[in-house]
């Protein structure tokens, strides 16, 4: 059983998703993936070996719109 | 931690189908399956990366179904006539059963997707309907015809068929109903144009 953590953003363009890939290999965080077809802008994550709080701060310190998705 | 649930993987499965099949896959979004399962956005997300992942999965799923349905009790070293019959019975069962699958596999026929399904289809069907044919043109049952010859032929009156049953109507929107007496009365005739 897998822990997958989801969460709402505004990561909307190719840039973007550049600065959040750098962001994921900082925190060593391997898979990982935004899908920028969905309205939320879904970032999903799987098997983060951090807190779910520590996401959003990590990704909203990088000027991101970030809150877990319910 | 969010679980897997299979009854609600299930559920996404059927309910993405009935929704893709009844307003396109244009139209189609993870916000809207949620809301037709009852469900939230997020558990949709524990079971699949994005709505391409959801998509591809389904219709893969779908296809291997449907393959091991055709292809389950298929004898490679039938008759022409008999193995021909055989594929008959069971695709036409498959698509009578399933009448969602068929239109689902129609909505994605002129996407992007289309080509990793193709792989996952094409493969078994090429292996087994390959070796049925290399053995009834070794038998001298069949003359060597190029693919879309052949399958104009052996099945695509088969299929034609099918939509009219589905449609419920025929040419020039004639009702019509797909009985065996029809079904057979063309098969009979694809036989008779395919046999040597």
């Amino acid at each position: 059983m897998q822990n997958i953590l989801v969460f709402k953003t505004n990561i909307h363009s190719i840039e973007d998703l550049f600065t959040v890939g750098q962001i994921m290999t900082e925190i060593g965080i391997k898979d990982w993936n935004v899908d920028r077809q969905d309205i939320d802008c879904v970032l999903r994550i799987v098997e983060p070996d951090c807190s779910c709080q520590e996401l959003i701060d990590v990704v909203t310190e990088a000027g991101f719109y970030c809150q877990e998705l319910e | 931690m969010r679980t897997r649930n299979t009854q609600k993987e299930e559920l996404v499965k059927q309910k993405a189908i009935e929704l893709i099949v009844k307003e396109g896959l244009e139209n189609f979004s993870v916000n809207k399956l949620a809301k037709a399962c009852g469900i939230s956005v997020a558990t949709i997300y524990i079971y699949y990366k994005d709505k391409d992942d959801l998509i591809i999965k389904i219709a893969a799923e779908e296809a291997k179904k449907q393959t091991e349905s055709v292809l389950g009790d298929f004898d490679p070293e039938a008759s022409f006539e008999e193995g021909l019959r055989m594929q008959w019975k069971n695709r036409s069962s498959y698509m009578l059963q399933n009448p969602l699958s068929a239109l689902f596999f129609e909505q994605l026929r002129g996407s992007a997707y289309i080509d990793e399904i193709y792989d996952i289809i094409v493969t078994e069907f090429k292996k087994v309907m390959g070796a049925f044919m290399k053995n009834v043109i070794a038998r001298g049952e069949v003359e060597p015809l190029p693919l879309e010859v052949f399958w104009s032929v052996a099945f695509a009156p088969l299929y034609t068929l099918v939509r009219f049953h589905a449609e419920g109507k025929s040419i020039g929107g004639k009702p019509f109903t797909l009985t065996d007496a029809i079904l057979w009365q063309t098969f009979d005739h694809v036989v008779k144009g395919l046999r040597k």
